[in-house]
């Protein structure tokens, strides 16, 4: 499947490289940052990329040259959720093994640092629908406006907005509970 | 008001704020030339999964084997890539543990990138450069198994031997269709034990005889002890490693083993039961790689990390 794929996509390539250079050169890092903060662990994001932009080789002839940004960020939604159920069933055992020892002592600003807030963020988006998260992740992190927001999806403006809304609730919630969290590890004898 | 003022810069406090901020790499390591080879559109590039797709396809039909020979140099620098990864180059101890197990099988030298960049080695760049070329600290480091907090997120025991799902289709997919090249096993013998063990309804019996030395059965026998600890099978993983410590008692891996034993413990029987195995490992072993995350794991009577 996946060699018929690849020689799909060769002769598909050697057809049109301009364009699918293009396509690359052009929404490369917006869709690296989109399939990470949709969810893809730092590890699987070249993969997911490489994925997204082999899928539009693919179907490089029915993308409109405006709307090609949206159909990435589509493509991308699709193969973040692909890659994350894989990495979860891959790591359910290994992580439940781990939980299983003593957790962090640290306190929550020691937390807030890098990497381990990086990861603190991704428990975070977790915790949201993927609707919600995917118009969260574009408006606070990739800090696109609302209005670019419902082209590139498509939604209604009113839909993002509640999106937003119900993002935010979220984001502040979860916020709490970990700062909560790990003060009470803190204290922890 | 604005209604595209971001979080990050109202209503966020300091903590929310720090995580917001935290995403501003996100996708930084994410490497444009490498999916430009997976494409084919690098200029000249004949190494991209594309190309050998392309050339799989061709040979297939009978034409000619074009990038044949990039397709066996990619798959020998993927056996090597793989066999590092599945023993175990995720921790630094595990990195030292597989540059000895590479030169005992005479392995090629750890992956160097071809002129044109190929996805097909791209997945250990990082590690490359930290695999001694010499084995003589085997002795010294121990793979980390006691992972700390920030190893939940990418924990090093899940590399040195990710389940089978993990491990297969990749291999298949890097694989597939270069059908010019002979199959993986036919170049990359040493992926064999490893296949052998990964299954978990693979009976252990045949995983040791097959190991053609001891340091292979060695680490053979963590691998299975890993594997089960990772998916719970503390009674399993306990029994592999005193099995292991049992056969090679100073064996170069026995630190590592002593401590999947303490882990397995604490899963199966808890905290109290493990915490003297866990001293004791400490008491000999106080400036072990594993020591930090015993301490965390088990803090002393007074209550904070002996750290």
């Amino acid at each position: 499947m996946e060699g018929l794929l690849k020689a799909e996509l060769a002769a598909i390539a050697s057809a049109s490289p301009p364009s699918l250079r293009h396509l690359v050169d052009a929404h490369f890092d917006f869709i690296a940052r989109s399939v990470r903060r949709l969810g893809v662990a730092e590890t699987d994001v070249d993969d997911a990329v490489q994925k997204v932009f082999l899928i539009a080789a693919r179907k490089l002839d029915a993308i409109a040259a405006e709307h090609a940004k949206s159909f990435l960020f589509a493509t991308a939604l699709r193969v973040a959720s692909e890659t994350r159920r894989a990495r979860k069933r891959r790591e359910a055992g290994e992580m439940a093994a781990a939980e299983a020892f003593a957790p962090s002592s640290e306190t929550p600003e020691d937390l807030a640092t890098a990497h381990q807030a990086r990861a603190l963020l991704d428990e975070i988006l977790d915790a949201m629908p993927m609707e919600v998260r995917t118009v969260f992740t574009l408006f606070e992190l990739e800090e696109m406006t609302m209005a670019a927001i419902a082209d590139l999806i498509p939604l209604p403006r009113g839909t993002v907005a509640s999106r937003l809304r119900r993002g935010r609730e979220i984001f502040h919630a979860e916020a709490k509970r970990l700062r909560a969290q790990h003060a009470q590890v803190g204290i922890e004898p | 008001m604005n209604k595209d003022r971001r979080l990050v810069d109202h209503g966020a406090d300091p903590f929310e704020a720090a995580l917001l901020r935290s995403a501003r790499r996100d996708g930084a390591s994410a490497k444009h030339q490498r999916t430009l080879a997976a494409l084919g559109l690098l200029a000249g590039g004949t190494t991209g999964a594309l190309k050998a797709g392309a050339a799989t396809s061709a040979s297939q039909a009978g034409a000619a084997a074009a990038g044949k020979g990039a397709s066996l140099s990619a798959l020998k620098t993927l056996s090597a890539a793989k066999l590092l990864t599945w023993l175990g180059l995720g921790a630094a101890g595990g990195a030292v543990t597989l540059a000895v197990v590479q030169s005992r099988l005479q392995l090629p030298a750890p992956p160097r990138l071809d002129p044109a960049p190929s996805v097909i080695v791209a997945p250990l760049p990082h590690l490359r450069s930290r695999v001694p070329p010499s084995n003589e600290l085997v002795a010294r480091p121990e793979p980390s198994v006691l992972a700390g907090p920030s190893t939940l997120v990418e924990p090093p025991v899940s590399r040195v031997l990710p389940p089978p799902d993990r491990v297969r289709p990749r291999v298949a997919r890097r694989t597939e269709g270069l059908s010019a090249a002979p199959a993986p096993e036919q170049v990359a013998p040493a992926a064999a034990p490893r296949e052998q063990v990964a299954p978990a309804a693979a009976p252990r019996e045949q995983v040791a005889p097959a190991a053609p030395d001891a340091l292979l059965e060695e680490v053979s026998l963590l691998d299975r002890a890993r594997l089960r600890l990772s998916r719970r099978d503390a009674a399993g993983a306990q029994q592999d490693a005193d099995a292991y410590l049992a056969r090679f008692p100073d064996g170069r891996l026995a630190s590592e083993a002593t401590v999947i034993r303490i882990r397995a413990v604490f899963l199966s029987q808890g905290r109290s039961a493990a915490a003297p195995l866990a001293e004791a490992f400490l008491r000999q072993h106080p400036d072990s790689p594993h020591a930090s995350s015993l301490r965390q794991a088990f803090p002393t009577p007074s209550g904070a990390p002996d750290r």
